[in-house]
């Protein structure tokens, strides 16, 4: 009994002061607040619905069961989940290789450019979403703009369906998650002393090699920060697989989403999203293990 | 009115959604304020005339906050979670019976609401309602196919012109469970109520075959790929399509000769309201003839109030896409009101059809 | 007798009827930066074995002019030779030299071994081979046993061997070395200092060894380029830019000098008019008598101050006619001179250094 009490007692002076004398918790304490209010509790709740039973008209009660996670499992959804991971994935890879060039000619760039070429990079994120995705919707249609083009240009003779199809739905993820890559990329290529490069090509290193074993291996952590900062809200896109992609690219976001809304079956869209995040959680201590390993 | 947007509302609303917002329990909703002599109304966006509300309160000193809703699943979602403050709502069909189990909503006292009277006989009583207590039906509308006329030599009269390979590519589904499946046990000529597997099979089957045609399943843009040309039709609900052919006069609304369904949307007393009495008084005057002909005037759907048709504008009286004819009126039934075991078998039905 | 030695201090010997061309040869380089010109007409030929110090203060070219051997910089003018070769245009990979860089530049995700190994590797040379050489290299900068070190883990007198290492490994021609050792402290740059030359003279690879550490230059180097305003102000042995500096900027910049204002040269009855004479502080005998002789510079002065400098007194006065500007010599630590005592500077003819007028700046 005491001795919880001193354990309590220490826990909460950990809590407040840190390890030490110093009051690092306090300064650190609207971080706490952060995530304890907007990740920790939201994520519990999310958690213990997908545990709970549909009751009818949709409600749920506190009733548990493990019946939306088996659901969740059936393999009937697997070609859903690959699809997904599919498009997340291309999407990935090609905003890595759209982003590298950018983020390395705006790394390159004088410093007082810098700023307007990132500041210009944001700018798709001071319009709203929904008015970019339309704004796709009127270039892409079949009577859009792209098709305005070719057909004025006599380069078509009818109108290519480019809306609700695969090529319509990657452009849109490209469009939207290439600032996320461009970013981090380049502050990870601005921190490398250009006397590295220097040093590689006076070693004797073209090019192309100086950039396979200097350039890239350093960026890594700007690679891999971009590439999870689009690969993990890809797979979560509903908005531009609803609005852009046709039947066959329904999505794991798609499936989501439809359990929250229109089925109105929150445990059954809980335990996706758990399910989701636990893959996602799973995929990135595996890899920092690799990564740990490498270095 | 079920999801009929007009695309402002619709960004708006998917803004919200895509911030989660819609998904949020609505704990954080202020109260709606509480004091004497008003009433809390929650409606459909744009589904009002603009001086109906002004001159109730003129008429009855009745102070009203109107709040605005455009998805009916964010509107389930938010009154499911508990949000306090609304009177009065407006609730589509097939929500009524959820609504009363989950005790949401009240019954209108016996005679509180004297203009119930002016309700038509089709719409009293109905399957969502049967004692007529809960829902008094406010406007209606239908579902059928919509198309653009110059993309098609012959017009559409068959629900199977939707499965045509000849439009493979341009050809819009709702994204909807309940109209889709509904649909394919009605082309099957089965019906909706059945458990019956070998059956759902055959309607899961006739959607999944169609899949390879559908360009979209939608409920909000469909009407943008019409008057795109996107798609050449269009599986859509009566106001959405007439909305849009009032801006493009090529496109055009039909409801199939195998029948379809017409759908309700009702005023409903929310549970425990705080401001019954003058809820109640709202209600009434809403059902007053010349004010729901106000209402079905500038709103242009359907009223099921009979004694608002003399101030119904004679070129809406005489449209048969808004009041179908007596022939169609026939092959007309309301929204499919099924159990909660077939509804689930529906969602899962459409959700193999859509993730396959 | 003066003046020959001056112009030869700015002789280029010429190679080109020899048989074999020199190791380098940079011929009139301009560069420019903005319209700022940091070389002009820069000149320089360096044979096989020798270590070349760049000297001079900061800004004045001599780490642009370096760049530009190594292949970093494209010049505006001029040609470089490499072996008779001309590789102007070519890239820096394609030149065989390597350069040691000022902050080491050591590739933080390789460890010592392959940071060392780096060349070797892409020549793809044979594992055994690489592993040969790498060894070898790290053995003569002493770091034997440091392989798997991480760069991170490195002192700074460790990470410089590694950059030697590395760039030594590939046995160049030539190596150019950026202020190696700018970040080292004292004690360790004097050893590094030695340890350096010796495994110059023990590889027989050229240096180019940029400073603007005189010390470092006069004990290190071959001959010493004196740069100044992008230009070689002079170049020779550091025995030649020390004992017979052509400028004042050499001679102020080389060890300290004290210069002749026109009017002690004219009361010396040196040279002609307008022409410069300068004399280093060991040259200068103060003595509080006039004992002024033939062949001899005696000039009247007055103490300002002394300081004690270990094993000398530096006494700082003010000659008669002088600009304002202080003088300074070396006493015994037995004189003792006091502010404001009259004393005479001694210099015997020979020891005064003839001076080129001010070389004319180009811009």
């Amino acid at each position: 009994m005491e001795q919880k009490r001193l354990s309590r007692e220490k826990f909460s002076s950990w809590l407040i002061s840190g390890a030490g004398n110093s009051p690092t918790h306090v300064l650190l304490s609207p971080a706490l607040f952060w995530i304890l209010f907007f990740l920790a509790i939201p994520g519990i709740f999310i958690l213990l619905i997908g545990f709970t039973k549909l009751g009818p008209n949709e409600s749920w009660g506190w009733v548990w069961s493990t019946e939306n996670f088996r659901e969740a499992l059936n393999p009937f959804y697997l070609p859903l989940v690959i699809r997904t991971v599919s498009y997340a994935f291309l999407t990935t890879t090609i905003c890595l290789f759209l982003g590298f060039p950018l983020a390395y000619y705006i790394s390159q760039a004088p410093p007082q450019y810098r700023g307007i070429l990132t500041l210009l990079l944001m700018f798709p994120f001071w319009t709203s979403v929904l008015v970019t995705i339309y704004s796709w919707l009127i270039i892409l249609g079949r009577e859009g703009l792209l098709n305005g083009v070719l057909m004025r240009m006599e380069i078509i003779k009818t109108p290519i369906q480019f809306l609700n199809t695969p090529f319509s739905l990657l452009l849109g993820l490209v469009y939207f998650y290439l600032p996320f890559i461009v970013l981090p990329l380049t502050a990870s290529l601005e921190k490398i002393p250009g006397s590295l490069l220097e040093a590689a090509s006076d070693l004797g290193a073209r090019p192309l090699t100086r950039f396979i074993k200097i350039t890239w291996p350093l960026a890594r952590p700007g690679i891999f920060a971009g590439c999870l900062l689009i690969f993990i809200p890809a797979l979560g896109d509903f908005l531009t697989a609803e609005f852009l992609g046709g039947p066959r690219t329904y999505l794991l976001g798609n499936l989501i989403e439809n359990q929250f809304l229109a089925s109105q079956n929150w445990p059954f869209g809980a335990a996706l999203t758990t399910l989701l995040i636990l893959w996602l959680s799973a995929g990135l201590y595996f890899y920092n293990n690799i990564e740990n390993n490498r270095l | 009115m079920k999801k009929s947007y007009t695309r402002r509302e619709f960004l708006e609303l998917s803004a919200l959604a895509a911030a989660g917002a819609a998904v949020l329990p609505s704990l954080l909703m202020e109260a709606c304020s509480s004091g004497k002599n008003t009433v809390n109304f929650f409606n459909w966006s744009r589904y009002i005339a603009p001086n109906t509300l002004p001159r109730f309160t003129q008429k009855t000193g009745i102070k009203v906050n109107y709040e605005e809703f455009s998805s009916e699943d964010a509107m389930f979602a938010k009154l499911k979670s508990g949000a306090q403050g609304y009177d009065l709502a407006v609730v589509t069909d097939y929500l009524v019976p959820k609504f009363k189990a989950l005790g949401l909503i009240d019954e209108f006292p016996d005679g509180s609401v004297p203009n119930a009277k002016n309700i038509a006989p089709h719409f009293r009583r109905p399957p969502y309602d049967p004692s007529g207590a809960y829902a008094l039906p406010y406007l209606w509308g239908t579902t059928g196919i919509g198309f653009n006329r110059l993309d098609l030599k012959k017009r559409p009269d068959s629900w199977h012109d939707l499965w045509n390979p000849l439009y493979a590519g341009k050809i819009s589904m709702l994204d909807d469970a309940r109209d889709c499946v509904a649909t394919a046990l009605l082309m099957l000529n089965r019906p909706e109520g059945t458990q019956d597997p070998k059956i759902l099979d055959q309607a899961k089957q006739l959607l999944i075959s169609q899949r390879p045609l559908v360009y979209q399943y939608s409920n909000d843009t469909y009407i943008d790929s019409l008057s795109a040309g996107n798609v050449f039709l269009a599986m859509g609900w009566s106001g959405d399509v007439l909305q849009a052919s009032e801006e493009n006069s090529h496109i055009d609304y039909t409801i199939p000769k195998e029948g379809s369904y017409l759908w309700v949307d009702n005023l409903c007393l929310i549970h425990n309201s705080p401001h019954k009495k003058e809820a109640l008084e709202l209600a009434n005057y809403l059902l007053e003839g010349k004010v729901a002909a106000d209402i079905a005037n500038f709103v242009r759907y359907a009223t099921p109030n009979a004694a608002a048709l003399p101030h119904i504008a004679p070129s809406l009286l005489h449209d048969p896409r808004i009041y179908p004819t007596p022939t169609i009126n026939r092959r007309l039934r309301f929204t499919a009101i099924i159990n909660d075991e077939t509804e689930r078998k529906w969602n899962q039905i459409w959700m193999e059809v859509k993730a396959a | 007798m003066i003046i020959n030695e001056m112009e030869k201090g700015n002789l280029e010997i010429d190679f080109s009827r020899t048989s074999a061309p020199p190791l380098l040869r940079i011929e009139n380089i301009v560069k420019r930066f903005a319209s700022t010109r940091i070389l002009n007409q820069v000149s320089l030929t360096i044979e096989k074995g020798e270590f070349v110090t760049f000297l001079g203060p900061s800004g004045v070219g001599k780490t642009t002019a370096l760049r530009i051997i190594a292949g970093f910089e494209k010049p505006d003018s001029g040609r470089v030779y490499l072996s008779g070769e001309d590789v102007t245009d070519l890239p820096p990979y394609r030149r065989n030299l390597h350069t040691v860089f000022q902050h080491y530049a050591l590739f933080p995700h390789y460890d010592v071994f392959k940071n060392v190994a780096f060349s070797l590797e892409l020549k793809k040379f044979p594992k055994d081979e690489i592993r040969k050489r790498t060894l070898e290299a790290l053995e003569l900068v002493q770091l034997l046993g440091f392989e798997r070190r991480k760069t991170g883990e490195l002192s700074g007198g460790q990470m410089q061997r590694v950059a030697l290492a590395r760039a030594l490994v590939g046995r160049p021609a030539l190596l150019l070395l950026d202020e190696p050792m700018g970040a080292l402290d004292f004690k360790l740059r004097k050893m590094m200092q030695i340890e350096l030359k010796n495994i110059q003279k023990k590889l027989g690879i050229s240096f180019i060894y940029v400073t603007h550490d005189q010390d470092e230059a006069l004990t290190m180097s071959d001959r010493i380029a004196v740069f100044n305003n992008g230009r070689i102000e002079q170049l020779g042995t550091p025995q030649e830019i020390y004992d017979r500096p052509r400028t004042a900027f050499v001679a102020e910049f080389v060890g300290t000098a004290n210069i002749f204002s026109e009017k002690i040269r004219a009361a010396a009855g040196l040279g002609s008019e307008n022409a410069l004479f300068a004399a280093r502080p060991e040259k200068i005998l103060v003595h509080k008598n006039p004992v002024c002789s033939p062949q001899t510079v005696c000039i009247p002065s007055i103490v300002i101050d002394t300081a004690y400098a270990g094993s000398v007194r530096q006494v700082f006065f003010n000659p008669e006619n002088g600009n304002g500007k202080a003088w300074v010599a070396y006493a015994g630590n037995s004189d003792s001179f006091s502010p404001g005592d009259k004393v005479w500077a001694k210099i015997k003819v020979e020891n005064v250094i003839s001076l080129c007028q001010k070389i004319e700046v180009n811009q």
